[in-house]
């Protein structure tokens, strides 16, 4: 399961690294730009909920196992 | 007719005893009576048979030689010289040394009897059991029945190792119905499943202990399928039933304390083990700490892997918007650069039908009015020229 998540995670991140160069390349399109941003910032929206998840998870397991 | 003194008479008859070869160096043979060890370590008693009787007396360094404990009806050899004890003019034996007497027959009957059994191997070590238990449950005592070895086993049993059941089997230790009641007890108890067999039997004379050679004895304790332990007089003796049992112990103590742990060292051991387990234990949760620890350490290396994704994120974040940014700046200053030319193409085609364009500080003057007496500027679609109002 958490691998199956970590995957996940990776492969969000390579999605969003390969939006930020395809915008920072000369000649793209407004809309394409736009839309590609907007994707953009709701990958990093899920990737940054993501991190959150994995920190909560962390802090309950050393809680808990302490 | 001379008359003597009493010492001159004495010393007289001493003499002649002394200097008489058949009465120096002499063996005789007797039963021992009036037996008295004095305090100096001397021995006195009498010579006895039948019908006579002899004072005897053996000085402290032969009796200290002596292999066994002279008592009364003991039959002996004697090796002596005759003399006069001069104080009372009393005929004894200075004895030198003290035999029993048969023990030579006896020894003769052991030794024959021991080779042959020895021969067909009835004493080797194949034959023997070993003690199946450390910690010993049931034992069967062959035993005099009051005797000093079976209060000596039963102390030894209570000091060492009280949890045992002990069963005494009395039998006759000495004579020559001693091998046939032990034989039966043997017999008998083997059938009863004890983890072991103690045969015992307290001090006393190579004769006194005969009854332990018996072949037929011998035989039933070889054929014995308990494991049995041995316990017949002190150190030195040895009979044939010690070499055919499965152990031999010296005396009849010796015999309990082989075959107990004892308590006190189990308790120890119980106590040691306790410690050695606390240890461990205690070792083991250090260890466990330790990687605790280590894992703890990886997680919060792991929450700054996090950290990590956050500031890359945020930095791709930037990127992206810095990227939008520019588009969208590209995009404002194309608009506006079409416009210009936009406009411009709107009034070209005006020129190009003969009219002109005014502009007096870039600003286009659509009335005469409106016009500064100064330098202006007039469009053609073809160029422009400079020109000041009159």
């Amino acid at each position: 399961m958490v691998k199956k998540n970590e995957q996940n995670f990776e492969q969000k991140m390579k999605a969003l690294k390969e939006i930020v160069s395809t915008l920072e390349k000369e000649g793209t399109e407004i809309d394409r730009a736009i839309e590609l941003y907007q994707k953009g910032l709701k990958l990093s929206k899920e990737l940054k909920e993501q991190l959150n998840g994995f920190e909560d998870k962390i802090k309950k397991i050393s809680k808990d196992n302490k | 007719m001379n008359q003597l003194t009493v010492t001159t008479l004495v010393r007289y008859l001493k003499n002649k005893i002394d200097l008489d070869p058949n009465l120096q160096r002499i063996k005789v043979n007797g039963e021992i009576s009036n037996f008295h060890k004095h305090f100096t370590g001397h021995l006195y008693f009498s010579l006895k048979d039948e019908t006579s009787s002899i004072n005897c007396v053996m000085f402290k360094t032969s009796a200290s030689l002596l292999k066994f404990e002279p008592k009364n009806g003991d039959k002996v050899i004697l090796s002596a010289n005759t003399s006069i004890f001069e104080s009372t003019g009393q005929l004894q034996l200075y004895v030198t040394k003290i035999e029993l007497d048969g023990q030579g027959d006896l020894y003769q009957q052991y030794e024959i009897l021991k080779k042959r059994l020895e021969n067909n191997g009835i004493f080797n070590d194949e034959h023997k059991i070993t003690l199946k238990k450390e910690y010993i449950e049931n034992v069967a005592v062959l035993v005099g029945d009051n005797s000093a070895a079976m209060s000596d086993i039963k102390t030894t049993f209570s000091r060492r190792w009280p949890i045992c059941n002990v069963d005494y089997y009395p039998v006759l230790v000495q004579g020559k119905d001693a091998p046939k009641q032990i034989i039966s007890q043997l017999q008998k108890v083997d059938k009863l499943g004890y983890d072991a067999i103690i045969l015992a039997r307290g001090g006393g004379s190579f004769e006194d202990l005969f009854c332990f050679n018996d072949e037929e004895l011998v035989m039933t304790i070889y054929s014995l399928n308990t494991y049995i332990i041995t316990g017949i007089g002190h150190e030195q003796d040895f009979t044939l039933c010690d070499f055919v049992a499965d152990k031999r112990a010296a005396t009849p103590t010796a015999s309990v304390e082989l075959i107990t742990p004892n308590l006190k060292d189990v308790k120890e051991t119980i106590n040691e083990s306790a410690a050695l387990i606390k240890n461990n234990v205690h070792k083991l949760i250090t260890t466990l700490q330790l990687n605790f620890d280590l894992y703890s350490e990886k997680l919060s290396n792991f929450n700054s892997e996090i950290n990590k994704y956050n500031t890359i994120i945020d930095s791709l974040k930037n990127k992206m918007l810095n990227s939008v940014n520019k588009i969208i700046l590209q995009n404002k200053s194309d608009i506006k650069r079409f416009a210009t030319l936009l406009e411009a193409y709107s009034y070209q085609n005006t020129l190009k039908r003969g009219y002109s364009l005014v502009k007096q500080n870039n600003d286009v003057i659509k009335s005469s009015k409106k016009i500064k007496k100064d330098v202006f500027e007039v469009i053609f679609y073809d160029g422009k020229i400079k020109a000041k109002g009159v």
